[in-house]
């Protein structure tokens, strides 16, 4: 059987499964008809669309979903979901941070406003699963001017039935202009083999001059299945930094695309992906330079053990029309096995003269000559090799600073060098 | 240690001895038979043309994986330091000033300092003390306060990296070092503080060989033996005044046979 008939059998139980969901969820009376009406919207696009075909498409080729099952009650997942860290000036100033599901009833018109303003209901097979299933999600508004000074952090921590589980996400970030937010998820799984699919999808869209600095701490379980898909728009001058700490799942795919659709725009990343055993963590990062003088900085860093396998593609498109705009974007790997591989695949599509735009990557074991120096300090290897991915890590760790979960980040990709 | 460890340890002798030393770089014989013996609080300057096979000692006295042993042996106070690992050398006493050390990117000098130290006197060092010896070692090579932070020799100019290697000898106060080319690249002003670093941070009974060029540094790290390596041996060895003779005559009258020297 093929890999993508076997996926296939996977979603027809899963359409079952959500339609009796969303049966029932309209039978609570929970959620307005207005909302309904998208997830069923989303619903119809997952089952119009097809799968990936790694065959056909060329974001799909180096990851493959043959393996993705849905389970017997795909829906379902427990777990605690909760969103701390908003100030009460901030609040008092009209700055929203909650659950989706708190949002829709106690600011309905508000999020009626902005839920799939990035994200049109059924843009993508998996953003339409998200969508029509979401069991949770956070809502972030923040006014007009407004700075959030303490980062928002997001602790997803999702549980399930051991047979399997699977959790749907849809978060929603608006930032007004010139407002300023930080917003860190951390996402966890039981350490166990259970499977589970944890699928999100995620809208930001930024005022003139906003800023938003937006981390994602990915630590789920190695039964896991992760897809998650994120689409933002970036206003006029504004600021959007992505962070992607990718350290858990089986299997991990990243999906973010940017659109620099005002003048003066920038967007950067500076994210890692840390695997082992046969873990698969793929990050694909596409930019589209729509308007003048808009800038992208791709960075990613990447170890792997054992027969792990990375994929960071950056996908740049620069338009006609975007004179002035800048693009880099580089990769690094470190192998920490002969096995391990890492494949960092750069495209840049340009129509426009006035551009700039390059790229780098660069791959290899641990540098001998470090960890000789390091070793002639008394330093014994192993400690040697911990404190050089320590450092390789370091810049991405730096974009933590100051927020709750650093020193969480830094113990697990410790304990992962120590694995 | 019982009377018998003390016995024996006296009975290997109390110095780095290195025996009829051949290295292989890549398959090429580099150096062919090289030997020297270095006792507490002696000092020896080895000179000699490039290429001699200067780095090529003291790469294989710290172990190295890429400079192959082929013959002959090293003894630290007995022991064989080529079947060590190289930072099994570092624990027992050796210590190597690097002629270019490496960069290592994101991991702070001072973090660096901690493990080395702790690795070295075998016990971890309170964060406190640790920051106390760095900082008056650091005054006393001149150093500024922010290297502590900075990250471990990243982006650090030629004379800097030279004072950290000397930093780091302050710090792991090792029985024997190996000043490989440490004044080259320092001005004459950072050459003294540097060699006044190495006489008077180090412990008092060290041993030290002194690589270098010039005879400049020697006035501040006076030697008790010079010797001249050409072309992968010592062709001769003397006094400190054959470093006053080889600054004045350059290395052109050794480029000849081998001397055999004293064993
Ligand atoms: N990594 C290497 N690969 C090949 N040859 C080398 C390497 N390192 C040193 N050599 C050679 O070994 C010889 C001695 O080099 P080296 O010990 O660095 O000399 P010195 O320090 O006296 O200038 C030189 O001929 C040099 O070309
Ligand atoms: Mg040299």
């Amino acid at each position: 059987m093929s890999g993508s008939g076997t996926a296939a059998s996977g979603t027809g139980q899963t359409v079952a499964e959500a339609e009796a969901a969303l049966e029932n969820l309209a039978r609570t009376g929970a959620e307005p008809p207005w909302r309904l009406a998208q997830r069923r919207e989303a619903l119809a696009a997952f089952t119009a669309l097809p799968m990936p075909d790694p065959l056909r498409d060329e974001d799909w080729r180096r990851t493959r979903l043959d393996g993705l099952e849905l389970h017997s009650r795909p829906v379902q997942a427990l777990g605690v979901f909760a969103i701390e860290g908003l100030a009460e000036p901030a609040r008092q100033a009209g700055a929203v941070a909650c659950r989706l599901g708190e949002a829709l009833t106690a600011q309905p018109e508000l999020v009626r406003r902005h839920l799939g303003s990035a994200l049109a209901p059924g843009a993508g097979k998996f953003v339409a699963l998200a969508q029509a299933l979401a069991q949770d999600g956070a809502f972030v508004w923040v006014p007009d001017g407004v700075e959030l000074q303490a980062p928002l952090v997001v602790r997803d921590g999702i549980e399930g039935p051991e047979a399997g589980f699977g959790a749907f996400r849809h978060t929603v970030v608006v930032l007004g202009a010139q407002a300023r937010a930080h917003l860190v998820v951390v996402q966890r799984s039981p350490a166990d083999r259970r499977p589970g699919l944890v699928c999100s999808a995620v809208e930001v869209v930024l005022g003139p001059g906003a800023q938003l600095r937006y981390t994602q701490v990915q630590d789920l379980g190695p039964g896991v299945v992760r897809l998650e898909c994120r689409r933002a728009l970036v206003g006029r001058d504004a600021e959007l930094a992505w962070t992607d700490c990718e350290l858990g799942a089986r299997l991990a795919r990243a999906e973010v695309e940017t659109v620099l659709g005002e003048p003066g725009g920038t967007v950067t990343t500076g994210g890692l992906s840390f695997g082992h055993r046969r873990q698969h963590l793929d990050v694909l990062q596409r930019v589209l330079h729509v308007a003048r003088h808009t800038t992208s900085d791709l960075a990613h860093r990447i170890a792997l053990r054992d027969r792990a396998r990375s994929v960071f593609r950056g996908i740049v498109i620069m338009q006609k029309g975007c004179a002035g705009a800048s693009s880099q974007q580089h990769a690094a790997s470190v192998l920490l096995s002969p096995e391990a591989r890492s494949d960092a695949i750069p495209s840049l599509f340009i129509d426009e003269d006035d551009v700039r735009a390059g790229h780098g990557a660069t791959s290899g074991p641990v540098d001998e000559r470090v960890l000789f120096y390091l070793m002639s300090r008394g330093i014994p290897r192993p400690l040697a090799e911990r404190l050089v991915l320590e450092g390789f890590f370091a810049p991405v760790l730096a974009r933590l600073a100051n927020t709750p979960v650093y020193d969480e980040l830094q113990h697990r990709i410790d304990q992962k060098i120590g694995a | 240690m019982s009377g018998a460890d003390i016995l024996e340890s006296s009975a290997g002798g109390s110095r780095l001895e290195i025996r009829d030393l051949h290295v292989s770089v890549d398959g090429k014989p580099i150096l062919k038979g090289v030997s020297l013996t270095v006792e507490p609080g002696q000092r020896h300057a080895i000179m000699g043309p490039n290429g001699s096979g200067k780095t090529t000692l003291a790469y294989a006295l710290a172990g190295h994986p890429g400079y192959e042993v082929t013959g002959g042996e090293v003894l630290l106070d007995g022991a064989n330091v080529l079947e060590m690992e190289p930072d099994e050398r570092a624990r027992a006493g050796l210590f190597l000033a690097f002629q270019y050390p490496a960069e290592v990117p994101g991991v702070s000098n001072i973090n660096f300092l901690r493990h080395a130290v702790n690795a070295v006197r075998g016990q971890p060092v309170s964060v406190f003390e640790l920051q106390k010896e760095v900082q008056a070692a650091m005054r006393a090579l001149g150093m500024g306060e922010d290297f502590t932070r900075r990250n471990l020799n990243e982006g650090f100019s030629g004379g800097e990296k030279k004072r950290n290697e000397i930093l780091q000898l302050a710090l792991l106060k090792p029985r024997y070092a190996i000043l490989d080319e440490t004044d080259s690249g320092l001005d004459i002003d950072a050459v003294q503080i540097v060699a006044k670093g190495v006489m008077e941070l180090g412990r008092p009974d060290m041993g030290t060989i002194i690589i270098t060029h010039y005879s400049r540094i020697l006035r501040y790290i006076p030697p008790h033996f010079v010797h001249v390596m050409v072309d992968g041996r010592i062709v001769r060895s003397g006094g400190p005044q054959l470093a006053e003779e080889l600054e004045q005559s350059g290395y052109e009258g050794f480029r000849v046979e081998p001397v055999e020297t004293a064993s």
